[in-house]
This record gives structure tokens, C-alpha cells and sequence, in this order.
């Protein structure tokens, strides 16, 4: 255990190490599971995605999960990039804060560094409302394309329209 | 060997063994009380049309395969072998078109309405609906939520509710039998559609 537990910390070192040199703008923090924090402002974010992808030897290509967290005591939104290197045991998250009071909130899309962030990055935008700047294909996904507003902001039982109600009437051909 | 011998006329095969005689028994002709079948005389049956529909109809009841939900995982144990939707004349039609009902086995949200709402109007009347589980009935633990329909009535006719988060197979079971009954009375008293079907013997629409 102690061995796999060094290698961890190694890794994050190095990679902290790395991201000193690649993306000198970003915010690091190793939490002590070996998991690289990063912070960056939102116009850096593709650097940083392109510098954590580029970590030699063990690339962060895998990119496990976008979490969408709204934090309205900030009045920002968070989006959290989970990203594992599928060679190696470097993991790292890459958060970014948008300002949740702006009529569009939006952030550049990683979709270009991680494929996999298409979907991930639909659902936060379906359910948080943060527009990806330069998404391939920025729709709703989970949700009807009728819907109004963000359902998960926590603000949105307050802010929400009177919900109608779907009645029998609405199905009659 | 013992087909190849010869009995009765002609040069028919016959497969009794033998020694034993075709014997034409008072009994044998007794029918199941619930059967719409009566007997008048030797060999001939009479019955009232409508209830030879409804009995051919409520023993061969065709369900949608379609699962919506976690009830849905239910819904295929109670179609499988230990359950077993079968020995009911009850099993799974790949298409609307060939389907008798359709369980709404889960939670509908308001995308999916839709598209239940499409499959039923694809089904071939006479067609019924059982609204399976606490979400399909009122919405369950969903209700009031921001995208889920408040129970699957708001869009489609509900023959029979089955409440339960999930409900047993055995629930389920009794489900069917209550459809069955139903459709047992179509067409001879007063069936409003769309409405649940009693629960109990005699259920509660007579």
C-alpha cells in the first residue's frame, strides 16, 4: 500500500512540477489522495486542459467526468473536469468559476482536448445553464427542448415560472 | 410400433394402445363454470358472441415490450420463468401494432410522454393500459418535480393502477388478473374506460 501510495504523491509532485513550467497561471493544490487541483481563470482554461493533457509520462487523456457545482453564496458557478491518466496513476481535477449572475455565463469548451467532454458539457449547460463556447453541438440532452430555466441552480424553485401542469388536454391528437 | 397398428375404419394410424375403448362419459363434457361456453347437447355449445370475444380476448392479453423505469426490471421477472405472465396467455409483442396493453412500468417525465403517448396511439383498439409502481400512478417520489408527469393518467386512459415502489411480481400478477377481468366484462355491462379497476373480488366498476 505504501508503495502504490508513493507513487501517487510522486506523480502529483511531478505533475505539480510540470504545470509550473506549462501553465504558470494556474492555481495548483494536491490534496493528499494524490489528486492535482487545479484552478484557472476561464480564458486560460484550454492552456491548462492542453498542459494537463501533455504531462509526460503519464498523459491526463482520460477525462472521467464534468460536475457542474453552483455555489449562489459566491454567486459563481463551479465546473470541475475530472481527468485520469489511463497510462499511470496522475489524476487531477481542472475547476474553473463562471459568474452566475451573467445573462449567459459561458465557458470555453474543452471538447477540443477531451472528446468526452460533449455530453458532460450538454448536461451542464442543460442543467446549470453555463454556455460552452465553441461546443460542437451545444443542445439540451437530458431535458425537453421546451424547457425553461436550469433546474438545478439552487435558485430555481424561487425563480421558476408557475409550473404548468401536463394535462390530458395536451395529448389530444 | 404401436402406431403402426391398425383400429377402427379404414387404414387410419391409431395411436390408443391396446385394449383400451373410446368411451363417451356423462362427465366429460363438463365445461369450467367461468367458461362462456354451454352445453346444449352432445357435442353442441352455444354462447353469447361477445362473451366468446372477451373470453378469447382477456386469455391471449399481448403486452408492449416496454420498460421504462426500475419497475420495468420487475416486469421482466414477472415475465420470466418463475413468475411466468405466460400461463395467463400474457407475453411480451416487440411492436405496438400487435400489442393488447402496455404496462407504463417507471417513471414518465415529460420527454418520455411523448413518446408513451405516441406508442399508445400506435396500439390497435381494443387496447388497455396498467400503470405499474407509485411513479406511473401519481408520480411517486417525483411528484411536483420540475419534469416529471404527476402519474402516467395525465396523458394516456388507466385501466389498473398497481401501487408499490416497486410492486411484487405477485402485485403485478394480481394486476393482470383484474385486466383480465375487465376485459372480461367488455361490452356486456356499463365498463367505463380509462378509469382504475376495482380492487377485491367483483373489483369496483360493476
Amino acid at each position: 500500500m505504501s508503495g502504490a501510495s508513493d507513487q501517487r504523491s510522486s506523480t502529483a509532485r511531478a505533475l505539480r512540477d510540470h504545470l509550473a513550467g506549462a501553465a504558470p497561471f494556474a492555481e495548483t493544490d494536491v490534496r493528499p489522495d494524490g489528486e492535482v487541483v487545479v484552478r484557472v481563470p476561464p480564458d486560460k482554461a484550454v492552456a491548462a486542459a492542453e498542459a494537463l493533457a501533455g504531462f509526460q509520462p503519464h498523459p491526463l487523456n482520460y477525462l472521467s467526468c464534468v460536475s457542474g457545482v453552483d455555489r449562489p453564496d459566491e454567486d459563481q458557478i463551479e465546473v470541475v473536469y475530472t481527468v485520469h491518466s489511463l497510462p499511470g496513476p496522475a489524476k487531477a481535477s481542472l475547476r474553473v468559476r463562471v459568474d452566475r449572475k451573467a445573462e449567459r455565463p459561458s465557458l470555453p469548451s474543452l471538447v477540443q482536448v477531451w472528446p468526452a467532454a460533449d455530453y458532460h458539457e450538454r448536461e451542464v449547460y442543460d442543467l446549470l445553464g453555463v454556455w460552452f463556447e465553441g461546443h460542437p453541438d451545444l443542445r439540451r440532452i437530458l431535458l425537453a427542448e421546451t424547457f425553461e430555466g436550469h433546474p438545478l441552480r439552487k435558485d430555481f424553485v424561487q425563480n421558476r415560472p408557475p409550473r404548468r401542469r401536463v394535462t390530458r388536454e395536451d395529448y389530444q391528437p | 410400433m404401436e402406431l403402426k397398428r391398425r383400429c377402427g375404419r379404414g387404414d387410419l394410424p391409431c395411436a390408443r394402445p391396446e385394449g383400451m375403448r373410446l368411451v363417451e362419459k356423462p362427465g366429460d363434457h363438463s365445461i369450467p363454470k367461468e367458461s362462456p361456453l354451454r352445453r346444449v347437447l352432445p357435442g353442441v355449445f352455444i354462447a353469447n358472441l361477445q362473451q366468446l370475444l372477451n373470453w378469447g380476448r382477456k386469455n391471449s392479453l399481448w403486452y408492449m415490450t416496454f420498460g421504462i423505469a426500475c419497475c420495468a426490471i420487475e416486469m421482466m421477472a414477472t415475465g420470466a420463468s418463475r413468475w411466468d405472465l405466460d400461463r395467463f396467455g400474457s407475453f411480451f409483442r416487440a411492436s405496438p401494432r400487435q400489442a393488447d396493453f402496455m404496462f407504463i412500468s417507471g417513471t414518465v417525465n415529460e420527454k418520455m410522454a411523448e413518446a408513451v403517448k405516441l406508442l399508445y396511439d400506435q396500439m390497435a383498439e381494443p387496447k388497455w393500459v396498467l400503470a405499474m409502481g407509485a411513479c406511473a400512478c401519481t408520480g411517486g417520489p417525483f411528484a411536483g418535480s420540475y419534469n416529471v408527469v404527476d402519474g402516467v393518467d395525465k396523458i394516456i386512459p388507466v385501466d389498473v393502477y398497481v401501487p408499490g415502489c416497486p410492486p411484487r411480481p405477485e402485485a403485478l400478477l394480481d394486476g393482470l388478473l383484474q385486466l383480465q377481468r375487465l376485459v372480461g366484462r367488455e361490452g356486456l355491462e356499463f365498463v367505463p374506460r380509462g378509469t382504475a379497476a376495482g380492487a377485491g373480488e367483483g373489483g369496483g366498476r360493476s
